[in-house]
């Protein structure tokens, strides 16, 4: 993955520019659509409003959900631009914190729904044999492991962690 | 205020259930990076390096942190931040 940071003086915006494998984002993009189709009604966790009022956890879902619309949103339109610029993935520096946010609700979904048959500490560790993983779970860690380094690229040319 | 089309609802809680010291709390969570969640830290609630990577660290060897300690109103703002940010967060009263 080859990573660049760029400023644009015409625009005064600076972007983040990433060189990924377009087939590997054409294969990634199914998957990551199903699980933010599934984030556009309910959140990654399970959140509890701080009292049991009904009117207060309405409003508190609704203000997550419309924050995890917009990330996921984001992170998709991001991954349909890089397909059609052959793996060109550039991101403005004020849209990244959208990023951010949706690729760690994404991993979130994924450990808890597909990802669930593999121990905490091999996720942490990266101790899972892939080629062992059947194909449902092997595309879903794969998927897992790259949000995982676009984080830590995005945190690292942020200047934020 | 409002116009004729907004309705607001008025906030009807009791005073004497939202006033007092609330706790804002981070909980450990297998998924979430270390970098990423001194990050949030650092946007959401304004730490610097120091004190984003102290708390971080209590979340993740001791399992959660106090990160932020005050009046309910402002407590309620950052822990739906927080949670925004997909980080385990949640609002505690203070014990007196």
């Amino acid at each position: 993955m080859a990573i660049e940071r760029t400023f644009d003086p015409g625009t005064h915006m600076s972007f983040i520019t990433l060189q990924l494998s377009p087939r590997f984002l054409a294969h990634l993009q199914p998957l990551l659509e199903t699980v933010s189709a599934g984030l556009r009604i309910q959140t990654a966790r399970e959140f509890d409003a701080p009292e049991n009022d009904p009117l207060l956890a309405e409003t508190w879902l609704d203000g997550l959900l419309d924050t995890l619309r917009e990330d996921c949103g984001e992170l998709l339109e991001l991954i349909r631009r890089g397909i059609a610029r052959q793996g060109c993935i550039k991101i403005e520096s004020g849209h990244a914190e959208r990023v951010l946010r949706a690729a760690s609700a994404v991993r979130l979904r994924l450990r808890v729904t597909r990802l669930k048959s593999l121990a905490d500490e091999s996720l942490e560790t990266g101790d899972v044999d892939f080629n062992s993983l059947a194909p449902g779970v092997r595309e879903a860690y794969a998927c897992y492991v790259f949000l995982a380094g676009l984080q830590e690229t995005l945190i690292d040319k942020l200047g934020a962690g | 205020m409002g116009n004729a089309d907004t309705v607001v609802y008025p906030d009807v809680r009791t005073a004497a259930a939202l006033s007092g010291q609330w706790h804002v709390v981070v909980f450990n969570d297998p998924v979430n990076l270390m970098s990423y969640v001194a990050m949030v830290f650092r946007r959401v609630l304004g730490f610097d390096r120091a004190t984003a990577a102290k708390h971080m660290l209590e979340v993740h060897q001791n399992g959660k942190s106090v990160v932020w300690t005050g009046g309910r109103e402002q407590a309620e703002n950052y822990t739906h931040q927080l949670q925004q940010w997909q980080l385990n967060a949640r609002l505690i009263r203070a014990r007196t």
